[in-house]
């Protein structure tokens, strides 16, 4: 560039290059440029890979995505059945919902074009076609190089198979705070995992309280619907990280061994003052719960802090049942249980071990001294496969030997060890046999055989892996046909291949092929292939309950045939702990329904009170209009105005209502619920019909108004919606306008 | 917006052809969606081609167009500017603020909804809008003009008390405007 | 200033539609005849809270919002954002992604000045050089939207990185569209910047002397048109402006003249950092991941970067209590001063046909000035 600022008179030819060019405009809509591969235009979502689990509505800061409910869709595990709407009056196209995307399904493409004067037009729902339906080419798409999401898990430390292979040692060494920590910052709070246990558990909410340190509001959380934390947080089924929605790409979290990280560290005195724990106000009512498994305890807790005298009747010594008697002490140490039994003695409930129900207190007795009672006994009794030669004295049921182990009794341990059956206890009586072979002869010999093969074996993964590593030889997919019997003593088992489990029906149906046998050499056989319950306490009742195969029929407040009696646990429905748990919570609120009927006092969603508000201000247009023209003219005047204004608000309120994008747009939920009382005052319509004084009707009038006002206002604070704020402040403007008026005319 | 399609006279469908080839577009750069205007306007993709001019007085333009988010003293501003404009008049939302808050819906300065202020006859998808986006949204108000369907500019005059309730409810009080908006309704038989 | 005179002065109210003015904003103005003899801005028509909207949002949503905060050159603020973190957190940025950053800041850079000489040439009349600067700049954001996917807010850097590497073929096309504004250079000085009109029109006008610019805070090119030689990224380089050669241009006179030819003189230094940050980049990650960023918490501190944006000197100040949303962002706008205080001085005793020339040649930015 040149600082000569004396132009020549030839300068502007030099436009004259400029003849020919190619023109810089691009005559849209005629010619296009193509858009960029990588542009960040409209969404599409893969429905079939999306599993509604809301991270990209978390994440969205101008709050433009929805979580609607998809009619016809429904919600399985690891899938709810809520899929992502997105306002494109909010968005902003900064496509962190596609980078937070837990299955990769939501994209978008490269089109960016939308013209309408319709404001619901905006307000779409991405599918696989685009939102015009033409195909546009995918453009900003989510890759893994930069997704938000951590994958991997925090590794879990546990003891070796050599360390572990002799004694009864906790196997699970626990996490410790930063690894915690750590684990717990992974999780996306999606609330599948809530929907998916047994006992719906605040899985999001305590594991954000882990990750804020703030261990006495997890306890807390995990205590609203589970009072067994410290067995759960070591043995539970886990089902929740299944449906993990990390667990779709990557490794789910660790929700059990956080929890037991969390209630491993609250000590036991403080569980009174994390669950805000007062003085229960006694209802005056009692119940009777007869087991002391999961059902029971549960059932007492929960029936306790609503008010309820409670007693357990336990036949063992020690409470706890199956968790005790059923779970080795290498998954589930006694101190952990007693740590959570002894605070559900602390709230008041009474237990009463070594008493049998049907010897020592005839059943009769406790339907005369309790008002309600609940039975949650559980399976006990193990099943026999009844081959030949299942009456020989070395031919056990895994049930009672882990009871005796776990009450320190000597039992028989050979060394040459046969375990019949696929399932958890299976594995539970092969492991514990395996570490008492280890210390009595060095090494260990048993072999485990179940029909199930491999793949469908019952029994955990883990389960199956550890018991091999501790030195377990299975041999799945073969049947016992007989148990060899030479000299008085056990030689072995003898079995065939199974073919199949089931049939065509799905109904327990084994074939098998009598062509293959083996010998399964062994001189002790133990049975675990199932339980059954033992029902001989109920002695005269037996008759008078109806029964749904093995277990009981209950209706849906956990009622069995008999007025006062509930049922709980394995007996209607099993398999694990936290369904025993869940089941018991749910049978403890048929009780309480059924003892005393509440009634639901509350408004817990805006519907209802949009619908109480057209009513209310229906009602005020219809009797104003019935006392048009009775008075003087200027509340006649008045009156005229006060039918005119709530017609208008009428329509706002039903348009809002009718309007089904914008009531998507609407939370469902009240930060904090109305009470009934509220509106009930307010109805117009049968305080005004007495009314024949002018003053009468203008005192009604001001004192409904005032009312109003006040529940707008209260509104107004409580929505978190803003198009609900603008209208509840509208509507409260009009009630103060309304309030002014008729305060003036009483003064007159 | 209740009717679109009214009885047309023959003046007035001739009258249509002809001014829906020569809009102008009032020149007021409301948000932050102005930045995509110059490209719009200037050489590189040219919307004077459709006759689109850009025009500085609101007296003689017809289009308005809010270019993303108003804040409360804008609008005051902009709410004069529509009514100083002459029907019939167009009125054009820019980008996701107009349409529901868009990326400012918690913001304490900023309108959240404009079809609660003045009527409005399209809206524009996108945060910003791409010019050719821009351009096909002109040439659908152009087939609009032409088909006889763009009446938002009556909505002002049958709702006048909804518009004018918000407009006081949002800036606390009433504002003065120097239009008389009934003696213009009934200029045009409304 | 002369006294106020009842008959001859008058006040002339210039509100926020009018194409003489950057933006939305508006002057009150108190003239006799045509001399102005004090005139008052008035802004906030673009308000809209950003420094409390940034609070109620979680670390990871706010750079979506940063960017709005200057329109024509929006990447300084996410990349003074993502430096703040960084810096809080300690954070480690891959060498890749200071490079990427680099280039995209000098693009961005390069964008905003060609459209800010063309505003200032257009308020002399010469409109046909805007036209050439808006359409050669919209090829810039091309780029952007090959490299980032969106035009005009790129939303594209965030703490620990970039978020995407290059496409194919990108540096072939970010050489192409250098070449090709190098070769409109010359048209741009035949037009406009050689053009004794416009020398004539624009020299003498809004002069700031280099006294005048330090006491006042004057950053940016601004300064460097009154002599003084400085400049975030030499004085305190960040990002990898320590690895590339440039000169910073200076001239003397402070007038609008001066300004435009600073802005023209960088318009070359940027191509040639971008052509050699394009020779020079290192392979490598561009993303030094982040923990989950919906349960992130940065620890507490406080942190003060400052970035070289083409309108000035602009800063932020975070600080940050160990939660997960930021407990306070303050930004020092760079235009602030230059709208509110300098135009203010400036404008008393100038012409009202010089007025609008001013402001554009400040190159103050509304959205900048109230946030």
């Amino acid at each position: 560039m040149s600082e000569n600022n004396k132009g020549s008179i030839l300068k502007p030819f030099r436009a004259l290059k400029f003849i020919g060019e190619k023109p810089v405009t691009i005559r849209t809509p005629f010619e296009n440029r193509p858009t960029a591969p990588r542009y960040r235009g409209f969404h599409v979502n893969d429905q079939e890979k999306c599993i509604g689990c809301g991270t990209c509505a978390e994440i969205c800061d101008n709050d433009a995505i929805r979580m609607i409910e998809i009619p016809g869709l429904e919600p399985e595990v690891g899938s709810s059945n809520l899929r992502p709407a997105i306002d494109y009056g909010r968005c902003c196209w900064c496509a962190l919902c596609v980078d937070v995307c837990t299955t990769n399904s939501l994209n978008m493409t490269q089109e960016y074009t939308h013209v309408s004067e319709d404001l619901n037009t905006f307000f779409m729902f991405p599918d696989t076609e685009g939102i015009h339906k033409t195909d546009f080419p995918l453009g900003y798409q989510a890759s893994d190089d930069s997704n938000f999401l951590d994958l991997e898990r925090v590794e879990m430390e546990e003891l070796s198979p050599e360390e572990r292979g002799d004694s009864f040692i906790e196997i699970v060494k626990g996490y410790s705070k930063e690894q915690a920590i750590a684990e717990a910052s992974r999780c996306v709070a999606c609330g599948l995992c809530t929907d998916t246990c047994p006992a719906h558990m605040n899985i999001p909410e305590y594991i954000e309280a882990i990750w804020d340190d703030n261990l006495s509001e997890a306890g807390r959380q995990i205590y609203k619907t589970n009072p067994l934390p410290e067995v759960c947080g070591r043995v539970c089924t886990h089902k929740c990280e299944t449906a993990c929605s990390i667990g779709q790409r990557g490794e789910p979290i660790a929700i059990r061994w956080l929890k037991r990280y969390a209630m491993d560290a609250i000590p036991a005195e403080q569980y009174g003052d994390v669950n805000n724990f007062r003085v229960v106000k006694p209802l005056g009512k009692s119940v009777a719960i007869v087991g002391s498994g999961p059902a029971g305890l549960s059932a007492a807790y929960y029936l306790r802090l609503m008010g309820y005298d409670i007693t357990i009747f336990e036949k063992y010594p020690e409470p706890g049942g199956m968790m005790r008697y059923g779970i080795p002490e290498y998954r589930l140490p006694y101190d952990a249980l007693d740590k959570d039994i002894n605070y559900i003695e602390e709230v008041g409930v009474e237990i009463k071990c070594n008493t049998t129900i049907g010897k020592d207190i005839p059943f009769e007795d406790l339907h005369r001294n309790f008002d309600s009672v609940l039975i949650a006994t559980g399976f006990h009794v193990g099943r026999s496969t009844r081959v030949p030669g299942t009456d020989h004295k070395d031919v056990f049921q895994s049930i009672d030997l882990l009871s005796k182990i776990t009450r320190g009794e000597e039992i028989q341990v050979d060394e040459k060890i046969v375990v019949i059956g696929g399932g958890n206890v299976a594995m539970d009586i092969a492991r514990s046999l395996a570490r008492k072979q280890k210390v009595k002869y060095g090494k260990v010999n048993i072999i485990v055989t179940s029909l199930e093969t491999r793949d469908i074996m019952p029994a955990d993964d883990e389960e199956i892996e550890e018991a091999t590593e501790e030195g377990c030889v299975f041999y799945p997919g073969r049947g016992p046909v007989e148990i060899v019997i030479e000299d008085g003593k056990i030689k072995g088992l003898k079995t065939n291949r199974c073919l199949s489990v089931f049939d065509e029906q799905h109904r327990f149906s084994p074939k098998f092929d009598e062509n293959d046998i083996k010998l399964l050499e062994g001189t002790m056989i133990v049975e675990s292939i199932g339980q059954g319950p033992d029902m001989s306490y109920l002695d005269t009742y037996t008759d008078k309950i109806e029964m749904d195969g093995r277990r009981f029929k209950v209706n849906e407040f956990y009622q069995t045939s008999i007025e006062w009696l509930f049922a709980a646990g394995d007996i209607i429905k099993g398999p694990d702990v936290i369904n025993g748990i869940a089941v018991g919570h749910k049978a403890a609120l048929g009780i309480d329904k059924m003892l005393e009927n509440k009634k639901d006092l509350f408004y817990n969603t805006i519907f209802d009170v949009l619908d109480k508000s057209l009513k209310f201000e229906e009602g005020c247009r219809k009797s104003s209009s019935k006392f048009a023209g009775k008075f003087s003219p200027v509340v006649n005047n008045m009156i005229t105005d006060l039918t005119v204004k709530s017609k208008d608000l009428e329509e706002r309120i039903k348009k809002l209502i009718q309007n089904e994008n914008v009531l998507i747009h609407l939370d469902k939920k009240l930060k904090r619920p109305q009470e009934a009382g509220y509106f009930e005052r307010c109805i117009a319509e049968e305080a005004l019909a007495d009314t024949t004084s002018e003053k009468d009707f203008l005192k009604n009038m001001e004192r409904k108004t005032r009312v109003a006002f006040g529940l707008y206002h209260d509104l107004e604070k409580l929505t978190k919606n803003k198009e609900l704020e603008f209208l509840f402040g509208y509507l409260k403007a009009q009630k103060k306008k309304q309030l002014e008026k008729v305060e003036k005319l009483l003064q007159k | 917006m209740d009717e679109k399609m009214t009885q047309r006279s023959v003046w007035e469908k001739i009258a249509a052809k002809l001014s829906k080839r020569s809009l102008w577009m009032l020149h007021y750069c409301t948000g932050c969606g102005a930045i995509e205007l110059p490209p719009t306007m200037t050489a590189r993709f040219d919307m004077e081609r459709f006759g689109i001019n850009p025009m500085v007085t609101p007296r003689q333009a017809d289009i308005l167009l809010i270019t993303g988010y108003l804040s409360v003293k804008t609008l005051k501003r902009v709410v004069l500017t529509y009514e100083q404009m002459q029907a019939p008049k167009y009125v054009v939302g820019f980008g996701s603020c107009t349409i529901n808050g868009g990326m400012y819906w918690n913001s304490y300065a900023t309108m959240k909804s404009l079809d609660r202020y003045i009527p409005v006859e399209t809206y524009i998808a996108g945060c910003m809008p791409r010019p050719e986006a821009i351009i096909y949204s002109f040439n659908e108000l152009i087939a609009k003009i032409d088909r006889g369907e763009a009446n938002s500019w009556k909505d002002y005059y049958n709702n006048y008390d909804f518009y004018r309730e918000n407009q006081e409810h949002t800036f606390e009080g009433p504002i003065e405007t120097y239009n008389d908006i009934k003696a213009d309704a009934a200029l045009f038989r409304i | 200033m002369s006294k106020i005179d009842e008959v001859r002065d008058y006040e002339l109210f210039i509100g926020p539609n009018h194409p003489g003015i950057s933006g939305n904003f508006s002057f009150k103005m108190k003239l006799q005849g045509d001399k102005i003899l004090s005139a008052k801005t008035d802004a906030g028509y673009l308000h809209r809270g950003f420094e409390k909207l940034m609070e109620e949002r979680l670390f990871i949503q706010n750079i979506a919002i940063v960017c709005r905060i200057c329109v024509p050159d929006p990447d300084p603020n996410e990349n003074n954002y993502a430096r703040a973190i960084e810096e809080i957190a300690g954070i480690e940025v891959p060498e890749r992604a200071k490079w990427i950053r680099t280039l995209v800041l000098e693009l961005s850079r390069l964008a905003s000045y060609l459209f800010g000489i063309g505003g200032h040439v257009a308020t002399t009349g010469l409109y046909a050089f805007s036209n050439w600067t808006i359409a050669d700049r919209d090829r810039i954001m091309e780029l952007f939207e090959e490299l980032t996917g969106g035009r005009v807010y790129h939303i594209y850097q965030l703490p620990g990185g970039v978020r995407r590497d290059f496409p194919d073929g990108f540096e072939r096309r970010v050489l192409e569209v250098m070449d090709y504004i190098e070769s409109r250079l010359g048209d741009y000085d035949d037009l406009a910047i050689n053009n004794a009109l416009f020398i004539k029109r624009a020299t003498g006008i809004g002069v700031i002397t280099k006294e005048q610019a330090i006491k006042w805070g004057v950053t940016g090119p601004n300064l460097r048109a009154c002599g003084v030689a400085a400049d975030v990224r030499k004085d305190d380089p960040y990002e990898v402006y320590d690895k590339v050669d440039f000169e910073i241009p200076t001239r003397t006179e402070g007038d609008a003249y001066a300004r435009t030819i600073v802005r023209r003189k960088e318009i070359e230094q940027s191509i040639s950092i971008v052509r050699q940050i394009i020779d020079k980049i290192p392979a490598g990650p561009v993303w030094n991941k982040i923990p989950n960023p919906l349960k992130w918490k940065v620890p507490a501190g406080d942190a003060y970067v400052r970035t070289e944006s083409s309108k000035g000197e602009y800063a932020y100040y975070m600080v940050s209590d160990g939660g997960r949303n930021p407990y306070r962002v303050h930004v020092r706008g760079a235009s602030t001063t230059h709208g509110v205080h300098v135009l203010e001085n400036l404008l008393a005793g100038s012409r009202i046909e010089d007025a609008s020339q001013i402001m554009f040649s400040l190159d103050a930015c509304p959205p900048e000035v109230d946030r």
